[in-house]
C-alpha cells in the first residue's frame, strides 16, 4: 500500500464528492492541526474585536507631536508621492495634529489617547502595533483582504481557515461567530465571513445581539418543545429505515445534524442568558440580563462563547469612518468600544483565559496624517494600529515605529499577511501548511506572502 | 468504520498501484505530481524559473545542463532528477525541503519507471486537438457512452449494479430535468410501461417545458455569477432581470451554445442586433462594480479587467486566468501577458471605474412592448445624432467673444434672475403622477387641474431630462433666495389651499424612487389633507407658508431659503422633481424654479450642457457629480490652461447656446425619446465606446504601473491560434474563436460540466479547472467522444441531454455493490448511478410544489421576488452611503411569494440565508461547481424557516381536503405525493403514532394550532379544522425533513 498522509488525503478529496461524507465524518473532530508539524500553540481560540470604518491610529494609538507641530502645513511630497488616497487624490495635503491627548501608562509607558481611559489602564496587557500596512485603500476590498488576505471576495475568512484549522471544541455550537454591533451606515458585508471553497461547517455564523441570536432557532408558533421533539425522533427513525436500504452514510450524517439542530436550540438561548454572570461581572461590561446588541454585551457574549469551545468569535463594530470631525467621532466610538474590551481583557484575565484566548484590536485600514475637509482624515494604507493581547503575544510591549508624520513604517512593517501568519502561529498552525486544494491549487491564507513576527510572540512558559 | 480504514479505502482510489501490465502515462500518472511538486519553480513561468530548468516539456527536462541532464529517457539512475528526489542531503533534496512539500515512495517509484520507460511526455487532455475516438466494439453493441464505460468495468474486473426501479429513473429524471418531483401519475405510468420509448417520451415531455429552461438556467447563472446586485460596498441594484429572463428563454428555444455565448460575448456587435442579442450582451455589464466615493477611477477600471478574463477563463475555457494578473501561471502555459491580451478584448466596453450611487449604470438599451416604439426610439435616436452633428458643424470662430459675454454674467454677484427649472410645459419627466390639461393663458400654454368642492389634488413630475437640482448649494443669500411657482386662480371657482412640494431622491441621478418631499402650502387646509401620513407626504415636514395670492391674474408662491424645510440628514441630496397640489376649485400652473444670484443662474444653465454630454455615459462619480458646475468651472478658467476636456465642454456649450433654433429642435426630440422611454424596461448592455480604454501587461498587478508595453487583443498563444487571422480583434472575433480554434477545449469544459449534472460527478471533478492542476479524467476517450458529438451536433445542448440520459449508465441504481463501495468509492467508474442532496432551489421549490403552493407561470418574470427572510439578516440595506439607493426586504405578496427559488432576489452580499445554508453561491465569483454539505443549519432551516413551516401545513390542508378516510390512507398519499411511492408498514407505524400523539396535543391546545397554522401568508384554514390539520401539519413536516426527499438518488 503506498503511504498517504492525512493532509493529502483530505486535500485531494475533499473538493470531490466524497467531502460531504467526510466533511461530516471529521464533524467533531480537533481539525488538521493534530497532523501538521507545527508551532506549540500558544492560544486555543481567537476574540477578534474589528473596528470596521478604518479607526484613526492618531486619536487612538500613535502620539505624533510633530504632526502638531506642522499642522496646516504641507505634508512633505517625498512621503506622499505614489501612495495611494482615497478621497484626497483629488486635494492639497495638510498636516492634521490632533487636540486629543496622549498618555504614558503602566509600567510600560505605552501612549494611548485619553479617549480610551479603561485600556490604558491595561496598557501592561496590550501589544500595540502602529505600523498596520495593507494594499486596499477602499472599504468594501479593504475589509475582503483583511478577512481573507485576498481583495476580492470568494476566499475563505480566517476563521473559516482556523475552524478549518483546528476544528472546533463545542459539539453545541460552531467553531467560527460574528457578531455585529455599532452605527448602521458602511455596510459589512456577510461574504467577510465566509468560507470560500472551504467546506460550509466553516462559515462564520452570525449571531444576533439578542435573546435569539440565530436564524431559524425557534421553533415555529405553535410547536411546543415535545412536538418538535417527537418530530426530530420521527424523522430519525424514518431516515434509519431509509438508510437499511440505500446504505448511505449521507444519511447516518443528517440524523447527526438534526440531533446537533435540536441541542443548539436550548444551548444558543442559554448562551445569550446573561441571568447567571455576577452583577460585578455585568457591571465590568456594562449590560443587563440579556444581550442587548451594544459592543459591551456582545464582548460578553464572546467571552461566554470562548467558555464553550468556540474557536474565532468576531465582534464588528461599525462607524469608523471619520472623514470629518475626527476627534469627535473616536471619542463617540470610544465610549462605546472601551469599556468592552477593557472588560473582556479583564474579565478573561481574572478567569485564568487571557492566556490561552488572543484578543486582536484593529479595522481594515488605518487613517491619514493629513487632514479631510480641515476636520477629518482619509483611508491610509501605510500606517495604523492594532492591538494583540493575550495567548503568546508579549504583553506591554510595542511592535513597529511610524515615521515622524506617521505616514508610514520607520521600524518594523506589520503587513496583513505578516498578521494573518503570527495569528495562526500563535495558534499552533504553520501558514505554509493549512492548505486547502481548490481549482487544482494549493490554496493559503497567506497566498505566497507572510512571515511570522516573531518580536511579537512572547517566550513559552515551560 | 474507522477514519483510519476509511482512508486507507479510498486511496486505493487516490493512487494507482503498479503492476507490470501498466505503462505509466505521462498525462494520467506523472504529470500531476510534476505539476504539484516541480512546476512552481520548473515550469511555465519564467520569472520564477529557478536553476534555468524547466520539466514540463520533452526538450527542456532532456537538455543538457553540462555533462548531466535532470531525465535520461530510459536510464532513471543517469537521471539528475532522480539523484536529487532520493538524496539524503538536506541541501540537494528536491523539492527543497522548506517548500513543506514532499514526494512519497510511490511517486518516487512511478517517476521512476516512467523515466524507465522512456519519459514520454503527452500534451495535455483538455487542448489538445479534438479527435472523435473509435468507440469500443462490443458482443451487446450498447450505446457508446455505455461502451466506453464497460471496457473500464473490463478492466478493473468491476460489475455494475442493477437498473433502478422505474420511480427512481423516473425521479432521477424529473429532478435533473427541472428540479422538481414527478407527479405520482407519471411514475405510476412509466411503473407500468418502464420501456425505453416511454422514458423518452417523459424526457421529451419535460424538456419541452419552461420549469426545464428554469432548473437548466441556474447553472449558467452560477458560472456567470448573475445577481440582483452590483457587489460591492453598497451593492445597489442592477437591471440584470432581464439577462436571467432571456438566458431562461434560450435554454428554452435551445439556442445553440455557439450563438448561446457569441450573443453574450457580443451581441452588441452583431450586424443589426435583436433586442435579444442586446440583452444577452448584459453578461459583460453584469460583473462586480463599485460606487465608493474614496475609490481610485484608474484602479477600478483595472479591477474589471480582472472581472471580464476571469469569467472568460472560468465560463468558456474551464481554466484559472487570475493568477496571471500578477505573474506566469505557475501550472498552465497561461502567461501575464495572455491575461492581459485576453483584458485588451474588453477595452471597447462602454464602463467606468466608479459609479455614481444609485446610478442604472449605463448604457441601457430600453426594450419596448411594441415594435413600432421600438423604431420610434431608433428614428429618434437617428434624428438626435443628426441635430447633434449638426450643431457640431459650427466652427469655433465667436468662441472667444461668446466666452467674453458669458463671463460677465457668470461673475454678476449684484443682479438676480429666475432659474425656470420646470418650466409649464413640462421637460418629459420619467415620472409623472396625475393628470393635467394643457390649457392656453396670457399667450403661453399652461397646464390646469380642476376639482371638486373639498376634494385634493397632485399631480407629481421627476426625473427630467434636463437633470435635477440641488437648491440649497445655490444660496447666497437666503432672505432673498427662493424656491417659487407661477399660478393663475380662478376668481370664480378659487381654490381653498394651493401649493407645491419638492421631492428629493436618495440616488445620483436616474433615480430608483422620490422621497423626503418637502411640502409648502398657502391658504387653509380645512380637511387636514396634509395632515396625513402618505408615501408622498411626511405630516412632519409641511409647512403653511401665507394666505392664498390673488385670483384672476398671475401671482408667485414663493418660499424663501430661510423658510425652508430642513433637509434629511445625509439624505435629502438633490431635489429631483416637484409636485402640485390644491383643494377645491381651478389652477393653471406656470414655470417652476429658482430665484437666484445672476452668477448662481447663469452656471445652471450653462450645466445643461454637461448634462446632455454624460447622460447615457457612465462616468466616475467624483467628475459627474461636479458636472452641474462643470461648464462655469471651465469658462472661469483662461483657455490654454484648461484640460483638453474642459476645452471640449466649454465648445459644446458655445455651440448649443449660440444655435438656439437647433437646441430647440435638439430639446423636443430628447424630450420625445425620454417620454417614449419612460414606458421601456432599461436593460444592461454592451456598447463600444468611441474611444477605447487601453490595457499595459503590467507588473505584478500594479495598475499604477505605466512602464508596460500596451496589450492588443489577442487570445492565449498555447491555444494554437493561427496568428493570421486579419483586420481588428474585438470581442465578436474572440467569441467566434471559442468556437473555431479553441473549440476541443470548450466543447470538452462544456460536456464535462453536463456529465457533471447527469452523474454527480465531473469525468474530471475538477469542474472549474480543466488545466496541468486539474483532475485527470476517469475516462478521457469518452469526454472526447462526447466533446466530438457536441461540437457535430452544431452544440446543441438538448441533443447531448438525450444522449446522456439515454445511456444505460444513466439508469443504473445509485446504491452500491460491496465490491464497489470498497474499490471504488468515488464512482469514478461510473459503474453506478451518483446520488447527492439537492440545491437549495429544489429543495424549497419541491416542498412548495408537494403544498400545491408553487407558481408556475408561463412567462418568465424579469423582476426576482423577496421570500420571507428573518428580519434581523436585513430588512432594510444598511447602506447610506450618500446618494445609494435604500432597499427594503418586503416579501412578496399573493403568488409572488411562491415563485421558484431562481427569481429570489440576489443581493451578492446577503443572499438569502436559506439559500445560503443550503451551500447557493454569493456569485461574487465565477461558480462551475457548488459545495455539497450536511449542516445542522440546513436542520434548522428546513424545520424552522416559515417558508418550510407553511408549505408544510399547506401540504397538510391539501391532504385533509381529499375525499378519502382513513389515517393510513392519507398517510399514503403524503407519501405519494412528496416521494411517489406508498410508505412501508414500518413507516406507516411511525408516523401514525405520530400523528396519534400530535392529535391529542392539538385537541387539548387548540391555540397552540391556530398559532401553528396561521404561519405564512396563505389564508388559515377556519377555526374547527385548527387541531386537525396542526396535527396533519407536524406529518407534513417530517415528511418535508427526510433526507429521501432531500436527495436524488
Amino acid at each position: 500500500m503506498l503511504e498517504i498522509t492525512r493532509r493529502q488525503f483530505f486535500g485531494r478529496t475533499a473538493t470531490g464528492l466524497g467531502a460531504a461524507a467526510l466533511g461530516s465524518l471529521l464533524n467533531q473532530d480537533s481539525g488538521l492541526a493534530a497532523s501538521l508539524p507545527n508551532a506549540r500553540p500558544r492560544a486555543k481560540r481567537v476574540i477578534y474585536l474589528y473596528m470596521a470604518g478604518g479607526p484613526s491610529q492618531f486619536e487612538t494609538f500613535d502620539d505624533k507631536p510633530l504632526l502638531r507641530e506642522w499642522h496646516g502645513k504641507s505634508i512633505p511630497a517625498s512621503l506622499t508621492e505614489g501612495v495611494k488616497l482615497a478621497f484626497l487624490q483629488y486635494e492639497a495635503l495638510k498636516c492634521f495634529g490632533t487636540d486629543v491627548g496622549f498618555k504614558q501608562c503602566g509600567r510600560s509607558g505605552q501612549k494611548i489617547s485619553n479617549l480610551l481611559p479603561r485600556l490604558q489602564e491595561l496598557a501592561d496587557e496590550l501589544c500595540v502595533i502602529r505600523t498596520l500596512e495593507t494594499d486596499q485603500v477602499n472599504h468594501d476590498p479593504a475589509h475582503t483582504f483583511m478577512n481573507t488576505g485576498f481583495s476580492i471576495a470568494g476566499r475563505p475568512s480566517m476563521g473559516a481557515w482556523l475552524s478549518y484549522g483546528l476544528g472546533t471544541e463545542s459539539s453545541r455550537l460552531p467553531g467560527f461567530v460574528v457578531m455585529r454591533s455599532g452605527p448602521l451606515g458602511q455596510p459589512i458585508p456577510t461574504t467577510a465571513w465566509h468560507n470560500g471553497f472551504l467546506p460550509g461547517k466553516h462559515q462564520g455564523v452570525e449571531f444576533y445581539g439578542s435573546e435569539q441570536p440565530l436564524n431559524f432557532l425557534n421553533t415555529p408558533e405553535g410547536i411546543p418543545p415535545s412536538t418538535q421533539s417527537a418530530t426530530i425522533r420521527s424523522i430519525e427513525t424514518l431516515n434509519r429505515i431509509h438508510h437499511r436500504s440505500a446504505l448511505d452514510p449521507e444519511i447516518l450524517t443528517r440524523i447527526n445534524q438534526y440531533e446537533l439542530a435540536f441541542q443548539m436550540q436550548t444551548s444558543v438561548p442559554e448562551l445569550a442568558d446573561f441571568g447567571s454572570e455576577s452583577s460585578a461581572t455585568r457591571a465590568l461590561y456594562g449590560v443587563g440580563d440579556k444581550p442587548d446588541g451594544s459592543f459591551g454585551a456582545n464582548c460578553l457574549m464572546a467571552r461566554r462563547m470562548a467558555e464553550r469551545g468556540v474557536r474565532f468569535v468576531q465582534l464588528y463594530h461599525t462607524g469608523w469612518d471619520h472623514h470629518s470631525g475626527v476627534a469627535k467621532g473616536v471619542e463617540n466610538q470610544a465610549k462605546d468600544v472601551d469599556q468592552g474590551a477593557a472588560a473582556l481583557l479583564r474579565d478573561l484575565k481574572q478567569r485564568g483565559m487571557l492566556d490561552d484566548t488572543l484578543v486582536i484590536w484593529g479595522g481594515e485600514f488605518g487613517r491619514t496624517p493629513m487632514s479631510q475637509g480641515g476636520s477629518g482624515r482619509d483611508h491610509h494604507t501605510k500606517s495604523g494600529a492594532v492591538w494583540l493581547a493575550g495567548g503568546g503575544v508579549k504583553a506591554g510591549t510595542s511592535y513597529g515605529e511610524t515615521d515622524d508624520f506617521g505616514f508610514g513604517t520607520a521600524v518594523d512593517p506589520f503587513h496583513v499577511h505578516d498578521f494573518h501568519a503570527t495569528v495562526l502561529h500563535l495558534l499552533g498552525i504553520n501558514h505554509k501548511r493549512l492548505t486547502y486544494r481548490f481549482k487544482g491549487f494549493n490554496f493559503r491564507l497567506t497566498a505566497v506572502h507572510g512571515h511570522v513576527l516573531e518580536k511579537i510572540v512572547s517566550s513559552p512558559v515551560s | 468504520m474507522k477514519l483510519s480504514s476509511f482512508i486507507a479505502v479510498l486511496s486505493i482510489g487516490l493512487v494507482r498501484g503498479l503492476t507490470a501490465e501498466d505503462a505509466v502515462e505521462y498525462n494520467r500518472d506523472i504529470r500531476p505530481i510534476l505539476s504539484e511538486n516541480c512546476f512552481y519553480c520548473h515550469g511555465f513561468d519564467e520569472k520564477n524559473r529557478k536553476a534555468k530548468l524547466r520539466l514540463d516539456t520533452f526538450p527542456d527536462a532532456t537538455a543538457d545542463l553540462g555533462g548531466y541532464r535532470a531525465i535520461v529517457p530510459g536510464d532513471a539512475k543517469a537521471s539528475e532528477l532522480i539523484r536529487r528526489i532520493n538524496s539524503e542531503d538536506h541541501d540537494d533534496l528536491m523539492p527543497p525541503p522548506e517548500q513543506e512539500q514532499h514526494l512519497s515512495q510511490g511517486e518516487i517509484a512511478l517517476i521512476t519507471s516512467w523515466i524507465n520507460q522512456g519519459a514520454a511526455y503527452q500534451e495535455h487532455w483538455a487542448w489538445r486537438d479534438l479527435d472523435r475516438p473509435q468507440v469500443p466494439k462490443l458482443e451487446s453493441s450498447p450505446s457508446a457512452i455505455d461502451a466506453f464505460l464497460q471496457e473500464g468495468w473490463r478492466k478493473e474486473q468491476a460489475e455494475p449494479v442493477s437498473l433502478a426501479t422505474p420511480r427512481e429513473r423516473l425521479r432521477r429524471l424529473s429532478f435533473d430535468l427541472r428540479g422538481l418531483p414527478p407527479q405520482r401519475a407519471d411514475v405510476i405510468d412509466f411503473e407500468r410501461d418502464p420501456s425505453p420509448a416511454a422514458f423518452a417520451g417523459f424526457r421529451d415531455r419535460w424538456m419541452a417545458s419552461l420549469p426545464y429552461a428554469e432548473h437548466q438556467a441556474v447553472t449558467w447563472l452560477d458560472l456567470v455569477r448573475w445577481a440582483d446586485t452590483s457587489g460591492l460596498v453598497s451593492d445597489e441594484p442592477i437591471a440584470s432581470g432581464a439577462y436571467r429572463a432571456w438566458v431562461i428563454r434560450a435554454l428554452q428555444d435551445n439556442l445553440p451554445f455557439d450563438q448561446f455565448s457569441i450573443y453574450q460575448l457580443a451581441g452588441d456587435l452583431l450586424p443589426n442586433p435583436t433586442d435579444d442579442q442586446l440583452i444577452a450582451s448584459g453578461y459583460n455589464r453584469i460583473l462586480n462594480t463599485n460606487c465608493e466615493a474614496g475609490a481610485i477611477e484608474e484602479e477600478q477600471l483595472y479591477k474589471l479587467k480582472g472581472e471580464h478574463v476571469r469569467a472568460f477563463g472560468t465560463v468558456w475555457l474551464g481554466m484559472t486566468t487570475g493568477c496571471a494578473e500578477c505573474h506566469d501561471h505557475k501550472f498552465d502555459p497561461f502567461s501575464a501577458k495572455d491575461y492581459y491580451q485576453l483584458a485588451a478584448f474588453f477595452d471597447d466596453l462602454v464602463e467606468a471605474g466608479v459609479y455614481t450611487p444609485g446610478d442604472r449604470r449605463e448604457p441601457l438599451h430600453y426594450v419596448h412592448r411594441e415594435a413600432s416604439n421600438r423604431l420610434h426610439d431608433q428614428a429618434l435616436v437617428q434624428q438626435i445624432l443628426a441635430t447633434k452633428a449638426l450643431l457640431a458643424e459650427k466652427p469655433d470662430r465667436g468662441l472667444r467673444d461668446w466666452e467674453t459675454g458669458v463671463l460677465p454674467s457668470l461673475k454678476d454677484t449684484e443682479s438676480r434672475k429666475d432659474f425656470v427649472w420646470i418650466p409649464a410645459q413640462l421637460p418629459a419627466p420619467r415620472i409623472i403622477e396625475g393628470a393635467f390639461d394643457e390649457v392656453v393663458n396670457g399667450g403661453q400654454l399652461v397646464r390646469e387641474t380642476r376639482v371638486q368642492d373639498g376634494e385634493f389634488y397632485r399631480h407629481h413630475a421627476a426625473e427630467f431630462i434636463t437633470g435635477f437640482v440641488r437648491g440649497r448649494s445655490q444660496k447666497t443669500n437666503e432672505k432673498e433666495d427662493a424656491w417659487y411657482v407661477d399660478v393663475w386662480l380662478d376668481p370664480d371657482d378659487p381654490p381653498e389651499m394651493v401649493g407645491f412640494q419638492i421631492s428629493h431622491g436618495d440616488y445620483g441621478r436616474l433615480g430608483w424612487r422620490t422621497a423626503n418631499y418637502e411640502t409648502y402650502y398657502w391658504g387653509d387646509d380645512q380637511f387636514a389633507h396634509l395632515a396625513q401620513a402618505q408615501s408622498w407626504n411626511d405630516p412632519d415636514r409641511v409647512k403653511r407658508i401665507g394666505d392664498l395670492p390673488i385670483t384672476g391674474g398671475w401671482a408667485r408662491l414663493r418660499v424663501r431659503f430661510d423658510q425652508l424645510i430642513p433637509s434629511v440628514p445625509g439624505q435629502a441630496f438633490v431635489a429631483v422633481g416637484m409636485a402640485w397640489f390644491q383643494s377645491s376649485g381651478r389652477v393653471h400652473w406656470g414655470g417652476s424654479g429658482l430665484e437666484l444670484r445672476t452668477d448662481k443662474v447663469t452656471a445652471l444653465e450653462l450645466g445643461e450642457t454637461a448634462v446632455r454630454k454624460w447622460w447615457e455615459v457612465p462616468w466616475n462619480r467624483q467628475v459627474y457629480q461636479r458636472r452641474a458646475a462643470f461648464v462655469s468651472d471651465a469658462i472661469r478658467i483662461p483657455a490654454r490652461e484648461r484640460t483638453d476636456l474642459q476645452s471640449e465642454v466649454v465648445l459644446d456649450a458655445f455651440r448649443e447656446n449660440t444655435q438656439p433654433q437647433l437646441m430647440e429642435q435638439l430639446r423636443r426630440l430628447e424630450s420625445d425619446l425620454h417620454q417614449l422611454r419612460a414606458d421601456a424596461m432599461p436593460v444592461l448592455v454592451s456598447r463600444q465606446s468611441k474611444t477605447p480604454k487601453t490595457t499595459r501587461v503590467v507588473n505584478r498587478g500594479d495598475y499604477a504601473d505605466q512602464t508596460g508595453p500596451l496589450a492588443v487583443p489577442s487570445v492565449p498563444e498555447f491555444l494554437k491560434v493561427t496568428r493570421t487571422s486579419v483586420g481588428k480583434q474585438d470581442r465578436l472575433k474572440l467569441a467566434n474563436w471559442l468556437f473555431q480554434e479553441a473549440r476541443p477545449l470548450v466543447a470538452r469544459v462544456f460536456v464535462n460540466r453536463l456529465w457533471h449534472q447527469f452523474f454527480g460527478r465531473g469525468l474530471s471533478e475538477t469542474l472549474e479547472d480543466s488545466g496541468m492542476q486539474g483532475d485527470w479524467p476517469s475516462h478521457v476517450e469518452l469526454l472526447d467522444w462526447l466533446a466530438s458529438e457536441f461540437v457535430d451536433s452544431g452544440w446543441d445542448r438538448q441533443y447531448m441531454i438525450r444522449l446522456l440520459t439515454s445511456s444505460m449508465a444513466y439508469q443504473l441504481s445509485s446504491t452500491p455493490s460491496n465490491d464497489l463501495a470498497f474499490r471504488d468509492p468515488g464512482n469514478r467508474w461510473h459503474a453506478r448511478q451518483g446520488r447527492f442532496r439537492f440545491t437549495a432551489e429544489v429543495i424549497r421549490d419541491s416542498s412548495l410544489q408537494v403544498a400545491g403552493l408553487l407558481s408556475m407561470t408561463m412567462t418568465v418574470p424579469q423582476q426576482s421576488f423577496y421570500p420571507y427572510q428573518p428580519a434581523p439578516y436585513w430588512n432594510r440595506s444598511d447602506k447610506v452611503m450618500f446618494g445609494s439607493r435604500h432597499l427594503a426586504w418586503d416579501p412578496s405578496q399573493g403568488a409572488g411569494q411562491y415563485h421558484r427559488s431562481l427569481y429570489t432576489f440576489w443581493k451578492r452580499q446577503n443572499i438569502h440565508p436559506t439559500m445560503l445554508a443550503f451551500d447557493a453561491p454569493t456569485r461574487q465569483e465565477c461558480t462551475a461547481k457548488r459545495n455539497i454539505t450536511n449542516t445542522p443549519g440546513q436542520a434548522l432551516a428546513l424545520l424552522n424557516d416559515p417558508i418550510f413551516v407553511e408549505a408544510a401545513r399547506v401540504f397538510a390542508e391539501r391532504l385533509c381536503g381529499e375525499s378519502i378516510s382513513g389515517d393510513d390512507k392519507r398517510i399514503q398519499l403524503a407519501f405519494e405525493l412528496a416521494l411517489q411511492r406508498r410508505a412501508s408498514a414500518e413507516e406507516l407505524a411511525v408516523l401514525l403514532e405520530l400523528l396519534g400523539e400530535q392529535r391529542q396535543f392539538y385537541r387539548q391546545s387548540p391555540s397552540e394550532a391556530a398559532r401553528l397554522i396561521s404561519i405564512g401568508i396563505a389564508p388559515s384554514p377556519e377555526p374547527a379544522r385548527a387541531p386537525e390539520i396542526a396535527a396533519w401539519t407536524v406529518l407534513a413536516r417530517t415528511i418535508l425533513n427526510l433526507h429521501e426527499f432531500l436527495n436524488r438518488s
